[in-house]
């Protein structure tokens, strides 16, 4: 077995090396997206990919000198296609790479966070009409707008000249995440004096109709550009566009609490106040972009030169409880579940009281208390005391500005150059403020974890030295205070060849990334390294691409890509406790990622299917976590280094045409994401001197299973086509979902001596895989011309018709572990679970 | 040609997909932390750091000092609270935890390492403990910082295997007790609860003291706490074996189960009961069969059977009624008697039969042996043990004497033995 292993292994191993390739770029990946951006089946949108057939190549299977046309950029991938919006559900993640590794672009610049890697698509949520149609890479294939990653690149093309000449509207009801939704767009092409306008407005409400209660949602967007035709080959554009986002956030809870109130929706983090559901954690954010692009697109099309000037800037916010020196205010915390007052002996009286508020579903217990707390508050205002709950914000505030410049030249008749060089900075602010004092009369920056801790040392408990018995009110900064300082410098080249029978492209990517952290407060804990500028730290990063397709003939290709990768760790994982101190983590390195994959893929006009094997090594990730450890009864900042990952698999999609009007649709994943080494773990109190050093420990969690995604997906659909009725019918099954690992129940001191074959030992150590569920989908779409120019559409979809609500999307482990009885049940796991049915209804009106 | 193709690139895919649904990849084992350095000082030399009787003040130790030990408490079942006793074979020590829960961390039997440094040495009443000074008074090692004092090494050893706690027999007066034995594991045998069968392990709202006598009579106090789970528990009668962690307080000594496990081999002596006795005033008119030279004499310092023999005295018999053996273990029978003449075993015999036949002549007449000794003229204990075979429920004794000179006094004929 341990050969069949290596000989598989570096099969793989060798495929990024040995290969070259070309533009196997026909895969179009549609975003899986969720949360605040669900596109949904729109006419036009995803469904008009179902026609693929895209006349490519000849019908001849001979030709065998002949030139061969290669995988078209623009055709839709078909496993990509049929499985982005169907598997969207489970929170599938493609390749069970996080979103980090999937480039965002927008008119060529990168829309990634500088601070989280990921792009943040509610930057844009709402402005469905203009990000509509991205240019999407699927994984490691060619990309002309950016040298791509691990998980892909997708571009959406917001110049003005970009949107025809159209006005649209677009009303939809639906009960996700939002019920209501209206939009209005509008375009006029490219008008006789050179300019083009477009402009889109869009609003969404969600307040009645919901699975989680206390989910309120308000959104409203707006989008503007406008492009100048200076020449023939030049044009300017100005691109703005911004959304303001508020919602009430779900919490995730113990299955306990699910089962106790028999909702898998039940959501901690609201409460009755003053006859309305007020929620503790509302997320707002407003973060709009400007883009400034140039266009040098000479009609020769020998050459094309996009460059953009960005600025991304505004405020992320969410609000949350904070108290002192009272009971915890979040109704499922742990003491207050039935379950803390059984394992507690001689309470018994007390566990019925609980178990009743629980059974009943009480919800001055369920849920948050808002009226105890403003008594508590006001009864401490009367005696002139501080205030003891509080709402906070937790705020980052961004401010971005940079500039990329990508090209396409086609050198010769079989050779193609693509590249671009991007430069940017960020600064991203991060402190909290009160944002409600709850009747509270004043409230005092010290920090409850330390304060006992050190009665020698009075300074210890203060968050900021430089303000220490300030008497603080709503508005004012609290807690922490720093600001992150990014930049990036990057360049990067790939040469595409292409041959009768061989296409192939190899590119590389070098770059640059420094970073610091500067702190506005001096905190009591760490008062020589908390306040000002930490030493800087530079990375130099680096990647390289290969890929080859081997063109048997013009319906059968085969596909093999490669690539290495050498990134910057995150700047939120450097630091090991960001928030008060400027200390780096010891040994920073890059993340590496080596990623192959090997396709066959055969275009028929009956049927089309790909079959991929793939593979994707992660090497030296970080990870930066917060949480309670109850063996040092402190916060503890928990930094792993070396986390690497191995993720093998296969995807096929396979799409057969069943007559004129009916085409039957099989696609899936099998996947096998695991930890493939140890990691790393340096640990330290953010309460201080308690450790006097930090804790390294090692996290024994090699071949335990990656969470995040279903490492297994599958639907087998019908899609139904006539008269521009489009119907849609999905089966899907999700499995091996896991549960995220605390690594601290993975490491020696956890195990103690506990003996492996020991039940309690399988309690800690095992992962939890959570079971295997079916869903369905169906959905129907159709448009009418009612007049010349005026097109009526609408489309409605339900989502998980079986109303199955037993579909966990994400579970966890709580990071605190309870040292003393080793009980995992005490600080169990924890879930998010899809919605059952859920439905969208969507009404377009187009005028042309 | 070309389906072949086909069919290699598609069986490659399927190949690794196969491959991969197939991998038995096996779950990561965190191994048992051990500890990297050796104790340089033994447990019995950190005591000598250390005056008894100094309640309210501390000693310091040496720096540097690590000792080691096997973990020999437990507050799994609630006896033990907030410390553990770790023994190294020289003596023991208690180290005072904050936390009560620490039986999952340090298990009996597993082997443990301190770093003492920071810890100090001090008594509760007389009784020695490791922990940390603040405020004036011994506190436990607070739980948020015992991973930087005590270190666990390897898995717990098979206590009873690989352990041989320190066996007492006998409890001497706490002053008495050498000093290394306190806070270790030891084996009480032949242990007796005075309460046994009388009384519970502990009062339901108060700890409780329980004396357990030693085979030679000393006693040990057997403490218990309210919160331990088996305080509703009888406390066994009979004598067995006691495990526990000795301790003193003050000048008691005292020792604390973990669990009852530690109470072991509690068995019930098996009450000896009379099966026979004789009442020698109505001993002829009660079954009795005599020959003519036995008769009862009665007098002051006197009371029993006695043969007087004649010149015609050739073998006279004494018998006993009938005594049924067969529901009895282990009988015995016990009397006194006494040859004024001096005992002849020749003429002076003892007999018992399993089956009387109603004639002397045809029963089967098996001698037991007397001790007293030939010539022997002072009163005679006799302890016979009877066979197996006399265990029948038509089992007799029988006295035969015989000759002129000769006088036997018998008294005192008791049967006893165990119910079955």
């Amino acid at each position: 077995m341990k050969k069949l292993l290596l000989c598989v292994l570096a099969f793989f191993c060798v495929l990024p090396y040995m290969s070259a390739q070309n533009g196997g770029g026909k895969k179009k990946d549609k975003k899986s997206s969720t949360d605040t951006t669900q596109v949904m089946n729109v006419p036009g949108d995803e469904n008009a990919s179902v026609d693929l057939s895209e006349g490519q190549g000849d019908d001849s299977e001979s030709g065998e000198n002949n030139y061969i046309p290669g995988l078209l950029h623009s055709s839709q991938d078909v496993y990509v296609n049929n499985t982005s919006y169907t598997f969207s559900i489970a929170y599938f993640r493609a390749r069970g790479l996080d979103n980090k590794y999937q480039d965002v672009c927008l008119n060529g610049f990168a829309m990634n966070s500088m601070i989280t890697d990921r792009a943040s698509y509610s930057q844009w949520g709402g402005l469905n009409h203009i990000f509509r149609y991205p240019e999407n890479i699927a994984n490691l294939n060619l990309a002309a707008f950016t040298f791509g990653n691990a998980g892909g690149a997708s571009n959406y093309n917001l110049r003005a000249s970009n949107f025809r000449r159209q006005l649209r509207a677009t009303y939809s009801l639906s009960n996700r995440t939002y019920n209501n939704r209206v939009i209005v767009t509008g375009a006029t092409g490219v008008m006789k004096n050179g300019w083009s306008v477009a402009a889109s407005l869009s609003a969404r409400f969600g307040h009645n109709i919901s699975y989680v209660e206390g989910t309120t949602y308000n959104s409203f967007a707006g989008f503007v550009a406008a492009e100048k035709q200076l020449n023939a080959a030049n044009h300017l554009n100005l691109s703005a566009f911004a959304s303001y986002t508020s919602r009430g956030m779900q919490a995730n809870a113990v299955q306990e609490v699910y089962d106790l109130l028999g909702n898998n929706y039940y959501n901690a983090n609201w409460g009755w106040y003053q006859g309305k559901q007020r929620n503790a954690r509302v997320r707002t954010t407003c973060e709009p972009v400007i883009l400034l692009t140039h266009t040098y697109a000479p009609k020769s099309n020998k050459i094309h030169i996009q460059s953009t000037i960005a600025t991304s800037f505004g405020r992320n916010n969410t609000t949350a409880l904070n108290w002192y020196d009272v009971p915890d205010p979040r109704p499922d915390y742990y003491r207050y579940l039935p379950s803390y007052q059984v394992t507690n002996g001689d309470t018994a009286g007390y566990y019925s009281n609980i178990f009743n508020y629980w059974a009943s579903n009480d919800e001055s217990y369920t849920q948050v208390n808002w009226d105890k707390m403003y008594e508590v508050n006001q009864l401490a205002a009367l005696q002139g005391k501080r205030g003891q709950y509080m709402v906070e914000n937790r705020i980052y505030d961004h401010f971005l500005l940079g500039g990329s410049s990508n090209f396409n030249a086609t050198l010769t008749e079989h050779v193609k150059l693509f590249g671009g060089v991007d430069f940017r900075g960020v600064k991203q602010k991060n402190y909290k403020t009160i944002a409600d004092m709850l009747g509270g009369a004043y409230w005092l920056d010290v920090d409850k974890f330390s304060e006992g801790d050190f009665p020698d040392d009075q300074n210890v408990q203060y968050n900021d030295l430089l303000h220490m018995n300030d008497t603080l009110y709503q508005g004012d900064i609290f807690g922490y205070n720093y600001d992150y300082h990014i930049y990036t410098q990057k360049a990067w080249a790939v040469a595409a060849f292409t041959y009768n029978h061989v296409d192939f492209h190899i590119g590389g990517e070098i770059g640059g990334t420094e970073f610091w952290r500067f702190g506005h407060m001096q905190n009591g804990r760490f008062q020589d390294e908390s306040y000002g500028k930490s030493a800087v730290k530079g990375f130099l990063e680096g990647a390289g691409k290969l890929g080859v397709t081997y063109k048997i003939n013009g319906r059968n290709y085969l596909v093999l890509n490669g690539l290495a990768s050498s990134q910057a760790p995150s700047v939120l994982n450097s630091f090991v406790s960001p928030r008060i101190r400027n200390k780096y983590v010891d040994n920073l390195k890059n993340e590496k990622i080596f990623a192959g994959d090997f396709s066959y893929i055969i275009t028929y006009p009956g049927i089309k299917m790909r079959l991929t094997a793939y593979f994707t090594q992660i090497m030296d990730a970080t990870r930066l976590i917060s949480f309670y450890h109850d063996d040092y009864a402190s916060m503890v900042n928990y930094s792993i280094s070396g986390i690497d990952q191995r993720h093998l698999g296969a995807e096929l999609g396979m799409e057969i045409k069943l007559g004129s009007m009916f085409s039957l649709i099989l696609a899936g994943n099998y996947g096998d994401y695991r930890y493939s080494d140890r990691a790393e773990v340096t640990m330290n109190a953010d309460n201080g001197t308690d450790f006097e050093g930090d804790v390294e420990r090692t996290v024994y969690w090699k071949n335990f299973h990656v969470s995040g995604t279903p490492q297994v997906a599958a639907t087998a659909g019908l899609k139904f086509n006539h008269n521009y009725w489009w119907v849609n019918v999905n089966c899907n099954y999700f499995d091996k979902i896991y549960c995220d690992l605390n690594p601290e129940r993975r490491t020696s001191t956890a195990r103690g001596s506990m003996d492996v074959n020991s039940e309690l030992y399988h309690q800690v150590v095992d992962q939890e895989r959570l079971k295997g569920q079916f869903t369905m989908d169906v959905s129907v779409s159709k448009s009418w011309r009612i007049k010349s120019g005026c097109i009526i559409g609408f489309n409605a979809s339900v989502t998980n018709l079986l109303n199955n609500k037993n579909l966990v999307t994400t579970a966890w482990e709580q990071y605190r572990f309870d040292y003393s009885s080793y009980n995992v049940n005490k600080f169990a796991n924890k879930y998010y679970y899809a919605f059952g049915t859920t439905f969208y209804l969507g009404l377009n009106l187009t005028f042309n | 040609m070309k389906i072949m193709k086909h069919i290699s690139v598609l069986s490659l895919i399927c190949g690794i997909g196969l491959f991969l649904s197939s991998c038995n990849w096996e779950q990561d084992v965190a191994p048992v932390p051990t500890f990297n350095g050796v104790a340089n000082m033994t447990i019995a030399e950190l005591l000598e750091y250390h005056t008894i009787g100094s309640t309210n003040s501390f000693d310091s130790i040496p720096a540097g000092t690590i000792i080691s030990g096997i973990v020999v408490s437990s507050d799994e079942h609630g006896n033990c609270y907030k410390f553990i006793n770790i023994e190294d074979g020289t003596a023991g020590i208690q180290i005072k935890i904050d936390n009560s829960t620490l039986y999952h961390k340090y298990p009996v039997g597993q082997r443990v390492f301190v770093k003492c440094d920071g810890l100090v040495l001090g008594d509760y009443y007389k009784l020695p403990q490791l922990g940390m000074w603040e405020n004036g008074s011994m506190q436990g090692i607070p739980s948020s910082k015992t991973s930087k004092y005590i270190f666990c090494d390897g898995t717990p050893i098979n206590m009873e295997e690989d352990f041989t706690p320190l066996v007492l027999n006998s409890i001497p007066r706490a002053d008495n007790v050498p000093a290394t034995y306190y806070n270790r594991l030891v084996k009480l045998e032949n242990a007796t609860f005075v309460e046994g069968g009388a009384a519970t392990y502990c009062e339901p709202n108060t700890s409780t003291s329980h004396d357990i006598k030693m085979s030679d009579g000393t006693t040990i106090t057997m403490r218990t706490s309210n919160y331990a789970d088996f305080i509703n528990e009888m406390l066994p009668v009979g004598t067995g074996t006691i495990y526990g962690i000795l301790t003193r307080y003050n000048n008691y000594v005292q020792i604390v189960i973990r669990d009852l496990d530690d109470v072991q081999g509690f068995v019930v002596p098996q009450q000896t009961q009379t099966i026979f006795s004789v009442n020698y005033n109505t001993a002829f008119e009660d079954g009795w069969i005599h020959g003519s030279n036995w008769s009862i004499l009665s007098n002051s310092s006197f009371t029993g059977f006695f043969y007087n023999g004649s010149s015609s005295s050739n073998g006279s018999w004494l018998i006993s009624p009938a005594i049924n053996l067969s529901e009895v273990t282990d009988p015995t029978l016990t009397f006194t008697h006494r040859a004024p003449q001096g005992f002849n075993s020749q003429k002076m015999m003892c007999f018992y039969t399993p089956a009387y036949t109603g004639d002397v002549n045809t029963s089967l007449w098996i001698p037991l042996n007397l001790s007293a000794a030939e010539g022997e003229n002072a009163f005679v204990n006799e302890h016979v043990m009877l066979p197996e075979g006399a265990q029948t429920a038509n089992f007799r004794i029988a006295f035969k004497a015989m000759g002129e000179n000769v006088q036997w006094a018998i008294n005192n004929i008791t049967i006893t033995g165990l119910a079955k």
